[in-house]
């Protein structure tokens, strides 16, 4: 049984087709998409946030305030996020409010523009000017710098208010800190579990397209012993091996090298695309193992259940994947919103596409914090190749020549 | 070879009846084969050769009839009786991915599951075979020959006690066709019972101990290749090289009681006999009484195209 095993997992795995459409194809892809994406990921990359500050005369700067003033924007600047290790926003000092104004005006033509200016007026209230634009990404970096500023004046009113009120507690170390951390808490956060980029649901719906291919190998697997439907078939038919078990030996062979496929495409995009699915890199791996398990099913109750032309099997499954994949959203960004606004409307369209449940247990390993999500998609995927391997097995036990 | 445990025929079809909706393919057909025989089916393309040989096999279920092996009936999940048989299709079955020992290994471990003897069935099959040179091949590398060679190692290396060789011979030059009948002769004489299937009467005629004659479904004659002979008025076909046609040749010829038909055609005359004593001297007598000059003379036994033609009005070959 071994041997036949091992057989048929070299004859698989030596067919062009396999490596046509389950290796060279979505590795082409996943290149394809490197390039494409490029500038999404740019775009949705929040950068370096510059400001330009202006710097304080002798006086004001000898003041309280004007010490916290020129403390806060210094440790602003340097204060490194916990992603990157750059400081999260980049300050440039200027030496009056002219200068800095021009700056700010002198710098909308570069590469990266100053957000505004920022500045202490003489009654001590931290001012931000914002630079004008109408680009919504700007303003909403411009908006970031205003919270920043407005959590400085709030410390520093709170600060004042307990000078008069409650001096004691002023001097304690720990509200001393506290009032002083504002720059500390600038930082770049993560809601999800890792760093997902903007393009990342591209990639998984790409995976879930290269499971689906991988049922081409499985229906050449099952079509092997299909009597009549090849030369092979009949053989093996007319042999002391039992079909059933025939039917296992090639699934199994055409899982493993559908799987070893679908592997080396994840580790390619995971290099390529920079994906990190951090210490759920084994449940990846897992769902991979599902997924062409469930495109192996697929193909082999296509071989054994589909229409009779080999040609029209393989349309069957190209079109099943095609369009599985349109409805997950692999053809750009407008696809990927209508996908998933028709999954909001109708969820039922996203449980029964492969292509989309192959996407969304990837997806569950990234955005979610709880693992059930996961898991439920994992079990529908896994449910649907256990129910096709198990008709196709039925099948092929009935099958003669007459029959395809 | 396995040990036939018992004394009962080694096929036994009794009554076959397969339709294609209308199309009666294999119409009432019955058969037995003795173990260690070589049993030929022979008959046109389309006669049911290859029908009642796949119906035998489960390979296509069949409207009516029973069919046993070794004694047993056989069904499609009999895997005990399968175990014990050998196929070589028509057509070539082999994987192009493997290489010729990789494809004889895997269909050889369809059957025999213990490595060690299976590397001896497959090292015994390719020289069988005499595939040696060609082992580390696929396929596509080989030629027309070596491929039908490769497709009869795959169906004979597990040593089956029944093999059924469909056509093996179509499309291979003679050394190859020499060699795969001389292979099949030698499997025979260790014990195994073949079921060959050919419209090349030659062939049959050469290597099977009894034949059936198929047409259009049926069963139309069987027995030894010298009882069907004997079941026909034909007997020796004489040819007669004759520059010229001399008046009155052919009718004298004809008029003799066991001239059973007399024609003249691209300078050759060609006389078929009456089963019976030779008659070549009676024909060159009338062919030198008529002033014939004679270049060269042939006489040919009757063949089993001649049996055919007579049952059925056909050249073998139609």
């Amino acid at each position: 049984m071994c041997k036949n095993w091992r057989l048929a997992l070299l004859t698989l795995v030596r067919d062009k087709n396999f490596l046509i459409w389950c290796l060279g194809l979505p590795l082409g892809l996943a290149t394809i998409f490197i390039f494409m994406f490029q500038p999404i990921d740019k775009l949705a990359a929040l950068d370096q946030l510059p400001i330009a500050a202006v710097r304080l005369d002798a006086a004001q700067a000898a003041t309280p305030q004007g010490q916290a003033y020129t403390q806060f924007l210094e440790a602003l600047g340097s204060a490194a996020d916990g992603d990157s290790g750059s400081p999260a926003i980049a300050v440039s000092w200027q030496d009056s409010v002219q200068e800095a104004r021009q700056a700010v005006q002198d710098s909308q033509d570069a590469k990266r523009p100053f957000l505004g200016l920022v500045r202490l007026s003489p009654d001590s209230q931290l001012t931000f000017e914002a630079a004008p634009t109408n680009d919504s990404v700007t303003q909403m970096e411009q908006s970031v710098i205003v919270s920043v500023c407005d959590s400085w004046q709030a410390r520093m009113d709170a600060a004042a208010t307990l000078a008069t009120q409650d001096p004691a507690r002023l001097s304690q170390s720990s509200v001393q800190a506290a009032l002083a951390d504002v720059a500390g808490s600038v930082k770049k956060v993560s809601l999800t579990e890792n760093s997902p980029r903007e393009t990342c649901a591209f990639y998984f719906a790409l995976l879930g397209f290269t499971a689906l291919m991988c049922a081409q190998n499985s229906l050449l697997a099952a079509l092997t012993l299909v009597p009549g439907a090849s030369a092979c078939g009949s053989r093996i038919t007319a042999s002391g091996q039992p079909r059933g078990r025939q039917m296992l030996i090639w699934l199994t062979a055409s899982w493993t090298a559908s799987f070893a496929g679908l592997v080396i495409c994840l580790a390619y995009v995971c290099w390529a695309a920079s994906i990190d699915f951090g210490a759920r890199t084994g449940l990846v791996v897992l769902a991979l193992a599902a997924a062409s398990f469930m495109a192996t099913g697929l193909g082999g109750l296509v071989a054994v259940a589909g229409p009779r032309e080999t040609g029209a099997k393989e349309g069957v499954l190209t079109t099943v994947t095609c369009v599985g994949a349109l409805f997950a959203g692999l053809y750009g960004e407008p696809v990927m919103e209508m996908a998933n606004n028709l999954a909001e409307a109708a969820p039922v369209t996203a449980w029964i596409n492969p292509v989309r449940q192959v996407m969304e247990s990837l997806s569950a390993l990234i955005y979610y914090d709880s693992l059930a999500p996961f898991w439920m998609h994992l079990g529908l995927v896994a449910a649907v190749g256990a129910l096709c391997c198990a008709i196709g097995v039925l099948r092929l036990r009935r099958l003669r020549r007459e029959s395809v | 070879m396995n040990e036939s445990t018992s004394p009962s025929a080694a096929v036994r079809v009794d009554n076959l009846v397969k339709r294609y909706g209308a199309f009666v393919a294999v119409d009432h057909i019955s058969f037995e084969i003795e173990p260690g025989e070589v049993f030929g089916l022979l008959g046109p393309n389309g006669s049911g050769k290859t029908t009642t040989i796949d119906c035998i096999l489960q390979l296509l279920s069949y409207d009516k009839g029973e069919i046993s092996l070794f004694g047993q009936p056989m069904a499609p999940t009999r895997y005990d009786l399968k175990r014990r048989l050998g196929v070589v299709p028509q057509n070539i079955a082999v994987f192009d991915e493997l290489t010729v020992r990789e494809n004889i290994d895997y269909f050889c471990s369809l059957y025999v599951t213990d490595k060690a003897r299976r590397a001896q069935c497959v090292e015994a099959a390719i020289g069988f075979c005499g595939l040696e040179d060609f082992a580390a091949w696929r396929p596509k590398k080989l030629s027309g020959g070596l491929l039908r060679r490769l497709n009869i190692a795959c169906g004979i290396a597990h040593k089956p006690d029944l093999a059924f060789f469909d056509e093996p011979t179509v499309a291979v030059d003679a050394q190859s066709r020499a060699q795969i009948l001389e292979g099949i002769r030698v499997m025979n004489q260790a014990g195994a019972t073949v079921v060959y299937t050919s419209h090349y009467m030659e062939e049959v005629e050469e290597l099977c101990s009894r034949v059936a004659i198929l047409d259009h479904g049926h069963i139309i004659a069987a027995g030894t290749v010298d009882e069907l002979k004997a079941q026909v008025k034909a007997g020796e076909t004489i040819s007669v090289e004759l520059p010229e046609l001399p008046d009155g040749l052919t009718q004298k010829l004809q008029a003799m009681p066991q001239c059973l038909q007399a024609a003249y055609k691209d300078h050759t005359l060609t006389v078929r006999c009456a089963n019976g004593p030779h008659n070549l001297l009676d024909v060159l007598g009338v062919v030198r009484d008529c002033h014939g000059v004679p270049g060269r003379v042939w006489s040919q036994p009757p063949t089993l195209n001649d049996v055919f033609l007579e049952l059925t009005g056909r050249e073998l070959r139609d």
